[in-house]
C-alpha cells in the first residue's frame, strides 16, 4: 500500500481524485505525515486535502494542523510582497525579469495558490543586467552576504546571486542550474514565449509551461540529491497540462544537452507520483541512455566532493580556454571581501579544495 | 462603492483568508461574516455598492438584511482602517 505521504503527492493530479485514507490517522501516523509533509513542502496541499474532505482528521489533529498551514501561508503572502517590491525596484531599472519557480506555480499550475508553499523568490535575470540588478537592489536596501568569487564571476559563470531583501532570500538566477547543464542552456532562448500570471493586481512575466518543465526537471534531478515531492509534484502537475507541447519540451532538452536530465525527472515523478501524459513518459522510459551520462549526473547525485567534481565538470564544458583560464583563477584566488564573509583565509582556502 | 485594493491573499482552512494589502504595514486574518464580506468584493478593479454586497450576503446567510447591514458596515470600517477596502464614489 503507498504511504499516505505519496498519496498526499499525487493529491488532485489527473482524473480521478483519491482519497488519502477513509478514516483519521492514529496519532503516530498523522504525526508522521505531518514531518513528511513539512520535509516535503507539501503542508498547504495537506491542508487543501483535509479542507476537502479527501482526508478525514480528528478535531484535535485539525487544531495541530491550523497553526502550521497559516504559518506558510503567512510567508507565502509575506514573499510575494518581497516579489512585488522587487518587481518595481528592477522595473524602475528597466530590468527585465521572469520568475520562477514558486509564486509561478502557486499563480499558474498549482489547483490552488495555497497548495504550493515556497520558502524563497528566484528570478531569472539575463547574463548582461546582473550587475545592474545587484547593484539596483543593493541600493534600495537588498544585502548580499557573500560577494562575488572575482570581479566579472557572476555574469560569466554564476548559476545565480543570493540577496537579502528584508528576511527573505532572493534568488537573481543567470541560468537554470549549477555546472556543465547550466552552461549548455542557451539563454537567449529562455526569454522566448513568456507566459504571465497576475498577482495584487499586476501582472508578473514566467517561464512558458515547456521551459517550466524542462526547469523543474533540472531542479529536481540537479538540486538537492533526495528532491522534495513538491519538486515532482511541480513536473506532474506541469507535464500533464492539456496546453503542454510535448515536442517542444523534446526539443528544448536536446538543444541545451539535458534530455537524460528531463528524462530522469519524468522518470522519478512517475515512479513516486504517477500520473502523467503517456507520451512523455514513454519517451523517457524508451530513450536509449550510456555511460557518458551516467557520468554527467552522477557529477550531481552524490554528495562527496559534490562542488569539487561539478567545478571540474565545469572547467570541461567552458567553450574556451580563456573561460577556462579565468573560470580556474576566479576558484583558486577569490576575492578578498569573499573570503572574509566566508571567514576563510587565503591559505586555509586553497588547503581545503 | 466598495472595492479591493491590491492585496496579497491566501485562503485558510474552514473560509477563513489571510490578506496582505499593497502598501500598508503588516497582514490581516478575516473569519467568518468577514471573510464571507471579502469573498463578495469584486476581485477584478470593479466596485460594489453597500446595497448590492449587502443582498450578495443576504442570499447565503439565514438572517435578517438589518443584522447583515450592520455587520457589512462594521466589516468595511475594520478593512479600511487595515487597508484592505477602498471606497470609490
Amino acid at each position: 500500500m503507498a504511504e499516505p505521504i505519496g498519496v498526499l503527492a499525487a493529491y488532485g493530479i489527473g482524473p480521478v481524485s483519491v482519497a488519502i485514507a477513509e478514516a483519521p490517522l492514529e496519532q503516530r501516523s498523522w504525526q508522521h505525515l505531518m514531518a513528511q509533509a513539512e520535509r516535503h513542502r507539501l503542508v498547504g496541499l495537506l491542508a487543501g486535502a483535509v479542507d476537502q474532505g479527501a482526508l478525514p482528521v480528528t478535531d484535535a489533529q485539525r487544531a495541530e494542523l491550523a497553526p502550521q498551514f497559516e504559518a506558510h501561508m503567512m510567508a507565502a503572502i509575506a514573499l510575494e510582497r518581497s516579489l512585488w517590491e522587487v518587481d518595481t525596484v528592477l522595473g524602475r531599472a528597466e530590468i527585465p525579469i521572469r520568475v520562477l519557480k514558486g509564486p509561478a506555480l502557486a499563480h499558474t499550475v498549482a489547483i490552488e495558490p495555497s497548495h504550493r508553499c515556497f520558502g524563497d523568490i528566484d528570478l531569472l535575470i539575463r547574463s548582461q543586467d546582473l550587475d545592474r540588478a545587484v547593484a539596483a537592489l543593493t541600493a534600495a536596501g537588498a544585502a548580499r552576504p557573500l560577494p562575488e568569487l572575482a570581479a566579472g564571476y557572476d555574469r560569466r559563470f554564476a548559476k545565480s546571486v543570493t540577496l537579502r531583501w528584508h528576511t527573505h532570500e532572493i534568488d537573481l538566477h543567470r541560468t537554470l542550474a549549477a555546472g556543465p547543464y547550466g552552461l549548455w542552456i542557451d539563454l537567449a532562448s529562455l526569454w522566448s514565449g513568456p507566459a504571465t500570471f497576475t498577482m495584487a493586481q499586476r501582472t508578473f512575466a514566467t517561464l512558458d509551461p515547456e521551459r517550466h518543465l524542462v526547469h523543474a526537471c533540472y531542479h529536481a534531478v540537479l538540486g538537492d540529491v533526495e528532491p522534495r515531492l513538491s519538486s515532482l509534484r511541480d513536473i506532474a502537475l506541469l507535464a500533464g497540462s492539456d496546453q503542454l507541447d510535448v515536442g517542444a519540451v523534446r526539443a528544448l532538452a536536446t538543444a541545451w544537452r539535458g534530455e537524460e536530465v528531463v528524462a530522469a525527472g519524468l522518470q522519478m515523478t512517475a515512479a513516486r507520483i504517477g500520473h502523467q501524459r503517456g507520451e512523455l513518459t514513454d519517451w523517457a522510459r524508451s530513450r536509449p541512455s550510456g555511460g557518458a551520462e551516467y557520468r554527467r549526473l552522477a557529477v550531481y547525485r552524490n554528495e562527496h566532493r559534490r562542488f569539487a567534481r561539478q567545478g571540474v565538470a565545469i572547467l570541461r564544458a567552458l567553450p574556451s580556454w580563456g573561460d577556462r583560464l579565468a573560470f580556474a583563477r576566479a576558484v583558486a584566488w577569490p576575492s578578498a571581501e569573499h573570503l572574509e564573509a566566508r571567514g576563510l583565509s587565503r591559505w586555509r582556502h586553497l588547503v581545503r579544495r | 462603492m466598495i472595492h479591493r485594493c491590491p492585496v496579497f491573499e491566501r485562503w485558510l482552512m474552514d473560509g477563513a483568508v489571510l490578506i496582505d494589502p499593497v502598501h500598508q504595514p503588516g497582514s490581516l486574518r478575516l473569519d467568518g461574516s468577514a471573510a464571507a464580506l471579502w469573498e463578495a468584493l469584486p476581485t477584478d478593479g470593479g466596485a460594489i455598492s453597500r446595497s448590492d454586497l449587502v443582498s450578495q450576503l443576504t442570499r447565503h446567510y439565514d438572517v435578517s438584511p438589518e443584522r447583515i447591514a450592520d455587520d457589512v458596515a462594521a466589516a468595511v470600517e475594520s478593512l479600511v482602517q487595515h487597508g484592505a477596502a477602498g471606497r470609490r464614489g
